[in-house]
C-alpha cells in the first residue's frame, strides 16, 4: 500500500492526543472504531482507515468518472471532505458506504456541472441521451494495461469497453458489486435504490457484458 | 413458490464470482492512485489535523478554513446515514482552476446592511430636521432669555398711550423723562462699550444722540421698562452695570428680531415715534377718543358703537399685546407700541382699522400744527374730514382745525 510503502506522512503528536499506535494494532480495529479514533485526532487512524480503502475507492471513482483526470481530483476531494464531515460521523453508519456517498455525490456534482461541456464533446450524437453520450465518452478513455498478452490484452480492452458502455446505474452497481465486493444491501443503500433494483441493474449488466463477449468469439472465430 | 431460472442461477453465481464472466472481471488491470496522490492525500490529511488548538480533532473550529475541501452538493441522498455532513455545494466549472471552497455568505448579511442602511438614513433625516427647526427656536430662547421686564413694558407703553384724560399728563411727562434718560443711559452706555465694540458702540451712541429719533425711543421705552422692574441703582458704576445690560438687551432683541417681520416692525417703529412725539398732546387725543357727540337717530348710536368699539379695542389692547404669542414673539416684543397700532386693526378687521387710522391722522394733525406750520396742519385737516367726514371730533378742536385751513 502506498502509505505503508512509502512512509511519506509520520502521524504528528498533538497537544494531549494519544500516542500514534502500531499499524498492526490498528489493523485489527474496525473501519467505525478507526474512524471514531480520526474523531479525536488519531493521524494514524486516518492511515490505517486510508490503506483499507483508497484502492477501492479510486477503483470505483476511475469506472464512474468520463475522464481521467476527474479521479484524482474526486479521490483527493472525498477524502479531504471525510476529514471535515468525521466530527458528525456516526459510528452505526458503515465508513465505506459512508466515504463511498461522499465520492459518489462529488463525481455527480461534477457530471451536472461539465454535462454541457461533455455534450458538447459529442456534438453530432443527437440520438443518444446525455447518460449514454457520457457512457459513449467514458467509453473512449483507454486505461492502460500494463503486462497481457495480445490476445488477452485485446479481449480485456473489449471488456472494458463493454463495461464503459453500459448505463450509468448497471455500471456502477457492477463495479460496486463485482470490484469493490460491495453486497447488493450495501450497494441499495448507496445508490437510494431498492436491492430488488439493484439485483436486476446486475442483471442486465451481465447479460450485456456476455452477448458483447459473445459477439466478440463470434467475429474472432469468423 | 417459483423455481429458480437459468437466469437466476446464472446471476447468482456471477454475484458469487464463480462464473467465467466475473473470472475475467477479476482478472481485469484496475486502476489504481498514485505514490503523488497518496502523498498529498496523506499529507493534507496531517495538515488539517495539525493546524490550530482544535486541528487533533476533525471537524473542529479550525479546520473549516484550514484546507480547499469541496464537498457535493448532492450528499445528502437517501439511505445515507450521514446525509447532513456536506453543506458546501458548487465547484469551479473550470477543472483547471484550484480547488477552494465556496463560502457561503451569511443570508443574513445583506438584510443587515439594508436595515442599517435605512436606520443612518433616518438618523441623518431627523438631525436635519431638527437643525432646521433649531434657526426658530434659538430666536425664541433668546428672548425668553431677555428680561421678563421686556415683556411687561406693553402695558407700560399702552398705558402711556392710553391714560384717562385727567392723568394723561402725568405718564407723558414720564415718558418724556424716560426718553431723555434713556438717551443718556445710551450715552453713557456706549462710552462703556467704546472699548469693546466700535461699530456697535458708534451705533449705539448715533441712536442715543438722535434725541427724539426711533433708536433713543426704543431704547428709552425699554429702559423705562427694565428700570420698572429692577430698582434704580445707588451707585453710578451699578448704573452703568445696568446700562450695559440695558444695551445689550436691546442689541440682543435686536439681533433676534431679525425675521421677516422685521420690515414691518420698523416701519411701525416709525408710527410709534411720531405717536411718542405726541406725548405732549395725548391729553387732546384722549379727548378725541373718549368724546362721542351726540348724534341723532340710528346713526348716533352706530357712530357711538364705533367709538366704543375703538375704546374697547384700546382698552383690551394690552392685554393682547401682552399676550404671549410664540409664534412671531420679536417684533412684538420689541416694539409692543408699534403692535399695538400695527397689529390691532389686522385683529378687529373692518371697523377698528379705520378709526384707528383717522386717530392716528388727527393725532398728526395735532403734531403738526404745533411743531410745523399750521398750513399744512389746516391742509392735513382738511384732507381728514374729506376721508373720514363722521370720524367725531370734539367742537372746540374741530372749530380752531376749521380755522387753520385755508
Amino acid at each position: 500500500m502506498p502509505y505503508l510503502q512509502h512512509g511519506a506522512v509520520q502521524p504528528p503528536q498533538h497537544n494531549g492526543a494519544k500516542p500514534a499506535r502500531l499499524p498492526g494494532m490498528l489493523a485489527d480495529l474496525t473501519d467505525e472504531t478507526l474512524m471514531q479514533r480520526y474523531q479525536t485526532g488519531d493521524i494514524a487512524a486516518f492511515g490505517e482507515l486510508y490503506r483499507r480503502h483508497s484502492q477501492g475507492l479510486y477503483r470505483f471513482i476511475a469506472w464512474q468518472a468520463p475522464r481521467v483526470d476527474w479521479a484524482d481530483e474526486i479521490a483527493q476531494d472525498s477524502w479531504a471532505s471525510l476529514h471535515k464531515a468525521a466530527g458528525r460521523y456516526q459510528p452505526q453508519a458503515g465508513f465505506r458506504t459512508y466515504l463511498y456517498q461522499i465520492a459518489r455525490n462529488r463525481l455527480i456534482d461534477l457530471l451536472r456541472q461539465h454535462q454541457p461541456l461533455l455534450e458538447s464533446d459529442l456534438a453530432g450524437a443527437h440520438d443518444v441521451a446525455p447518460h449514454a453520450a457520457l457512457d459513449r465518452l467514458a467509453a473512449a478513455n483507454d486505461q492502460p494495461t500494463p503486462e497481457a498478452a495480445l490476445a488477452e490484452k485485446q479481449r480485456a480492452q473489449r471488456l472494458q469497453a463493454a463495461i464503459r458502455s453500459l448505463p450509468a446505474e448497471q455500471r456502477e452497481a457492477l463495479v460496486l458489486q463485482q470490484f469493490n465486493g460491495m453486497s447488493l444491501d450495501e450497494i441499495a443503500v448507496l445508490t437510494g435504490a431498492a436491492a430488488e433494483t439493484v439485483k436486476s441493474r446486475l442483471r442486465y449488466a451481465m447479460q450485456k457484458l456476455r452477448a458483447t463477449l459473445a459477439q466478440d468469439a463470434e467475429g474472432e472465430q469468423a | 413458490m417459483s423455481q429458480p431460472t437459468d437466469d437466476d442461477h446464472d446471476l447468482n453465481a456471477f454475484l458469487a464470482g464463480d462464473d467465467d464472466l466475473s473470472a475475467m472481471l477479476r482478472g481485469l488491470p484496475q486502476p489504481a492512485p498514485s505514490a503523488e496522490l497518496d502523498q498529498a492525500i496523506l499529507a493534507q490529511a496531517a495538515l488539517l489535523l495539525a493546524q490550530g488548538p482544535d486541528a487533533g480533532k476533525p471537524g473542529g473550529a479550525g479546520q473549516a478554513a484550514a484546507a480547499p475541501v469541496r464537498l457535493a452538493a448532492n450528499d445528502a441522498l437517501p439511505g445515507a446515514a450521514n446525509d447532513e455532513i456536506h453543506e458546501q455545494a458548487a465547484m469551479p466549472a473550470d477543472d483547471a482552476t484550484p480547488a477552494e471552497p465556496i463560502r457561503h455568505r451569511p443570508r443574513w448579511q445583506v438584510p443587515l446592511a439594508l436595515a442599517a442602511s435605512v436606520v443612518l438614513v433616518a438618523a441623518v433625516s431627523l438631525q436635519l430636521l431638527h437643525l432646521r427647526d433649531e434657526a426658530p427656536a434659538a430666536a425664541a430662547a433668546a428672548l425668553a432669555q431677555s428680561p421678563a421686564a421686556i415683556a411687561a413694558a406693553p402695558p407700560v407703553v399702552i398705558a402711556q398711550l392710553e391714560p384717562p384724560a385727567e392723568t394723561a399728563a402725568v405718564p407723558a411727562a414720564k415718558a418724556e423723562q424716560a426718553d431723555k434718560r434713556a438717551a443718556l443711559q445710551a450715552e453713557q452706555s456706549a462710552k462703556a462699550k467704546s472699548g469693546q465694540g466700535g461699530a456697535e458702540a458708534a451705533t449705539s451712541t448715533a441712536r442715543a444722540k438722535g434725541g427724539a429719533d426711533l433708536a433713543a425711543a426704543r431704547s428709552g421705552r425699554q429702559q423705562l421698562a427694565l428700570n420698572q422692574a429692577n430698582p434704580a441703582p445707588a451707585t453710578v458704576s451699578g448704573m452703568a452695570r445696568k446700562e450695559s445690560a440695558a444695551t445689550a438687551v436691546e442689541e440682543r432683541i435686536a439681533v433676534a428680531s431679525v425675521t421677516p417681520a422685521q420690515a414691518a416692525a420698523d416701519s411701525a417703529f416709525a408710527k410709534s415715534d411720531q405717536i411718542g412725539q405726541l406725548a405732549a398732546v395725548e391729553p387732546d387725543a384722549a379727548k378725541l377718543r373718549k368724546a362721542s357727540p351726540a348724534k341723532p337717530g340710528g346713526q348716533a348710536q352706530h357712530e357711538d358703537k364705533a367709538a366704543n368699539s375703538q375704546l374697547d379695542f384700546y382698552a383690551h389692547e394690552p392685554a393682547v399685546a401682552a399676550a404671549p404669542v410664540p409664534a412671531a414673539p420679536a417684533a412684538a416684543r420689541v416694539a409692543p407700541v408699534t403692535r399695538a397700532i400695527a397689529s390691532a386693526p389686522q385683529a378687529e378687521a373692518g371697523v377698528a382699522a379705520p378709526v384707528t387710522q383717522a386717530a392716528d391722522w388727527l393725532a398728526q394733525i395735532l403734531v403738526l400744527e404745533k411743531t410745523a406750520s399750521k398750513r399744512q396742519a389746516g391742509m392735513e385737516w382738511r384732507r381728514f374730514r374729506k376721508a373720514y367726514p363722521d370720524y367725531p371730533v370734539e367742537d372746540a378742536l374741530r372749530q380752531r382745525l376749521d380755522a387753520l385751513a385755508p
